[in-house]
């Protein structure tokens, strides 16, 4: 194609031209129409808000994996949030209120709770010796008494927890609680290294070998061995092996969503952060669960039930003692011969062999203590041939006056004092039948009427020398006779009641002028009066010397003596002549 | 951003007492005779950031072969120490390079001379220092008397790190 020449050429252009604009608007008249309709569009912002409005929304969801998009918006979106919070901080508050309120409601209950445990268990232990013994260390150590509980009640508090890159032995992060003593954590970090390192060489060699604990006073560190970090957690107390799993799970986690991290470390662990909720989950505490407290019913059931055992007890303890308090009483009682003696458990059986007159072994029954109803006894009656039974058994038969004193001496029944003549008859008879007793003898009784006794005592005289008014000793023998005689008399008149005087008279011969006579009468009646009063004669005799009242019969013997006149009468009654 | 940093030297070339007063302790020397090392913390800032050097602070051993090498681990870098006044320490020092060398490869370091409080009974001479500059190596002189050369010696390490983390 040749080069059109420059002389036609304004003629040509403006013919073209006008040809091409016309085969132009011939050829592109629909696309132009398009075009004018697209610049109209892109020209008229109202018309591309509207369109991009429409856009918008499934364009910002298709770039949500877009961190340039999140970059460019954040600051947009964090002004606006500040001009609303300015302009209209209700309504941020209206829109948060629904998130805030059970995330304020979480936070004070899990607060609420650690208060109320440690109220919990220092109310348990405040008033026992144990609470005691804590107080007086809180108050020696000066830490606060609630403090030292949980502590004592503690089985084991993660404290700490390291996360540690494995190579440089530089802290990736590092969480502790609030009351944990946290020293240079790098550093610590650095060491923990260090020692593991130095255990490793030592000991080791290989990985399974490495440093997996140690024991630091009251503080265990466990050290859990991942790949390219470790995790260290400072532990008080004990914790359980299954612990071990928390922190492998922990540390896998880590290893997963740090792997490049971990592997291009370099120094800067701000990229580790996001693990701080991992580590904090690693600081899990457990404490003594306090005792099951007992339903109180169970209590009290319990409570009765030892009661009962211990009444029970007692009760068996005590029957058991008053038993055999009763046993050894039957067997050590005279008269009683015990030859069965057994407890059925709480039921008695007693039998033997009891003399008339020994003790009613019923009253000892119910003087043990024991319930009558629970004993069983027989007894077969026998003569105890034991002293006290024969002579009882004497007395019991033979009805001895009071006058009378019965005696075993071996196995003769002895009878002294005075009695009847009548009894003393009986009595030579029938003691020998009396059980136990082999022979009698009576030679030391005494037996005769108060007539008789009157009669001999009446018959004595008690002589005297010329002028004297002393007992002459030869008459001694007959003052024993007179003194026996009264105290015979005194004895009988005593049985029956009755009373006996007996009368000194005086006499002399008559010689003499008739005063001095009668003083001698009287004090020779007095002499012996007063013998007789010294030796006793018993009580129910009055001795006195001749009253003027009682005339000297006319055929009386007038001789240097004494005489005696009886009478016996009954008690109170004035004083008769002889009976 | 933390480093860990070794800190090596011949037997008792002065190496703790040199840094002693710069850098945080917390525990005590006698690890160093128990297990080997300190760790020990120096903070600087570097730029305008914060840099955290861990040390390591290894003990003195004459025969490097015996310096444990898991501790040398992660090292960032590491700091050389020798004796002016004993010769045989730089020869140490050149030893234990050597080694680190071979187990962590090219990293930064640095050798610092200590006792330049009494140089006139120095062993180590001049030529031999130059000739290691002339290596590439940077070298400080320090005292544990006046605590010359530590801060420019732990400042110029710090640099370096940054710069090769960057």
């Amino acid at each position: 194609m040749g080069e059109p020449s420059s002389k036609n050429m304004p003629t040509l252009t403006t013919d073209m031209s006008e040809d091409l604009s016309e085969l132009r608007s011939l050829l592109l008249a629909p696309e132009q129409t398009q075009l004018d309709r697209l610049q109209e569009r892109l020209d008229d912002p109202v018309r591309r808000t509207r369109e991009v409005s429409r856009l918008l929304p499934g364009a910002l969801a298709l770039q949500q994996d877009d961190p340039g998009l999140t970059a460019a918006l954040t600051p947009h979106v964090e002004q606006a949030l500040f001009t609303s919070l300015r302009r209209s901080p209700q309504a941020i508050v209206d829109a948060i209120a629904p998130i805030m309120g059970p995330a304020i409601r979480q936070a004070i209950t899990h607060a609420l709770q650690a208060l109320t445990q440690s109220l919990n268990q220092t109310v348990e232990h405040s008033f026992s010796l144990k609470g005691f013994r804590w107080r007086i260390e809180a108050w020696t150590t000066g830490r606060p008494f609630a403090e030292v509980v949980l502590l004592h009640t503690l089985r084991y508090r993660v404290e700490q927890a390291f996360l540690i890159h494995r190579d440089t032995g530089l802290l990736l992060q590092h969480v502790a609680t609030e009351t944990a003593i946290v020293r240079d954590q790098e550093m610590v970090s650095g060491m923990l290294t260090a020692i593991r390192n130095f255990v490793h060489d030592s000991f080791g060699g290989q990985r399974e070998r490495d440093l997996s604990s140690f024991q630091v006073g009251e503080f265990t560190v466990w050290i859990q061995q991942g790949t390219n970090a470790i995790l260290a957690v400072v532990i008080r107390g004990t914790a359980p092996e299954t612990f071990h799993d928390v922190l492998q799970d922990t540390l896998d986690r880590i290893h997963l969503t740090q792997a490049d991290a971990l592997v291009s470390f370099n120094g800067d662990a701000s990229s580790f952060a996001s693990t701080q909720p991992n580590l904090e989950a690693c600081l899990q505490s457990q404490y003594e669960a306090p005792a099951q407290k007992p339903s109180p019913v169970l209590v009290a059931i319990g409570v009765l039930l030892l009661l009962g055992l211990l009444l029970w007890g007692w009760g068996s303890y005590r029957d058991g003692q008053r038993w055999d308090t009763l046993v050894d009483q039957l067997k050590s009682e005279p008269g009683l011969v015990l030859t069965t003696a057994q407890d059925h458990g709480g039921r008695y059986d007693l039998a033997g062999l009891r003399d008339p007159l020994a003790t009613d072994p019923t009253s000892l029954i119910a003087a043990s203590g024991l319930q009558a109803d629970r004993i069983h006894s027989t007894w077969s009656p026998y003569y105890a041939l034991d002293p006290q039974f024969i002579l009882s058994r004497a007395r019991t038969i033979l009805q001895p006056p009071d006058t009378v004193n019965l005696a075993l001496e071996g196995e003769v029944l002895v009878a002294s004092g005075a009695a009847q003549k009548d009894w003393a008859q009986e009595a030579r008879r029938i003691a020998p039948f009396v059980p136990g007793v082999i022979r009698y003898e009576d030679k030391n009784l005494r037996t005769g009427s108060i007539a008789q006794l009157i009669e001999d005592i009446e018959r004595i005289t008690i002589l005297f020398t010329s002028n004297s008014t002393v007992i002459n000793p030869g008459e001694a023998k007959k003052i024993q006779a007179l003194i026996s005689a009264i105290r015979e008399l005194d004895d009988m008149a005593v049985q029956l009641h009755q009373q006996v005087t007996v009368e000194c008279r005086g006499s002399v011969d008559p010689s003499g002028s008739e005063l001095t006579n009668r003083i001698l009468r009287k004090t020779r009646a007095q002499a012996v009066c007063s013998v007789l009063g010294e030796s006793g004669v018993g009580s129910a005799t009055t001795l006195t010397t001749e009253t003027a009242s009682i005339r000297r019969p006319e055929n009386q013997a007038t001789t240097r003596s004494v005489g005696f006149a009886v009478t016996v009468h009954p008690s109170g009654s004035a004083k008769a002549g002889h009976p | 951003m933390h480093k860990k940093i070794c800190m090596l030297g011949g037997f008792a070339v002065g190496k703790t007492s040199l840094v002693r007063r710069f850098v945080t302790n917390l525990f005590s020397e006698e690890y160093h005779t128990s297990i080997g090392v300190t760790v020990e913390k120096k903070i600087l800032s570097v730029a305008g950031e914060n840099v955290t050097l861990m040390l390591w602070d290894l003990y003195g051993d004459d025969e490097f072969q015996r310096i444990r090498e898991s501790y040398l681990r992660g090292s960032s870098g590491y700091i050389l120490v020798v004796d002016g006044t004993r010769k045989e320490t730089l020869a140490t020092a050149l030893g234990l390079q050597r080694t680190v060398e071979g187990l962590l490869g090219p990293i930064p370091f640095a050798l610092i001379v200590n006792k330049s409080d009494v140089r006139d009974v120095w062993e180590i001479d001049d030529a031999a220092l130059s000739e290691l500059r002339q290596q590439g190596w940077t070298i400080f002189f320090g005292s544990a008397k006046t605590g010359e050369g530590v801060e420019s010696l732990f400042s110029t390490l710090a640099h370096r790190l940054l710069k090769q983390a960057t």
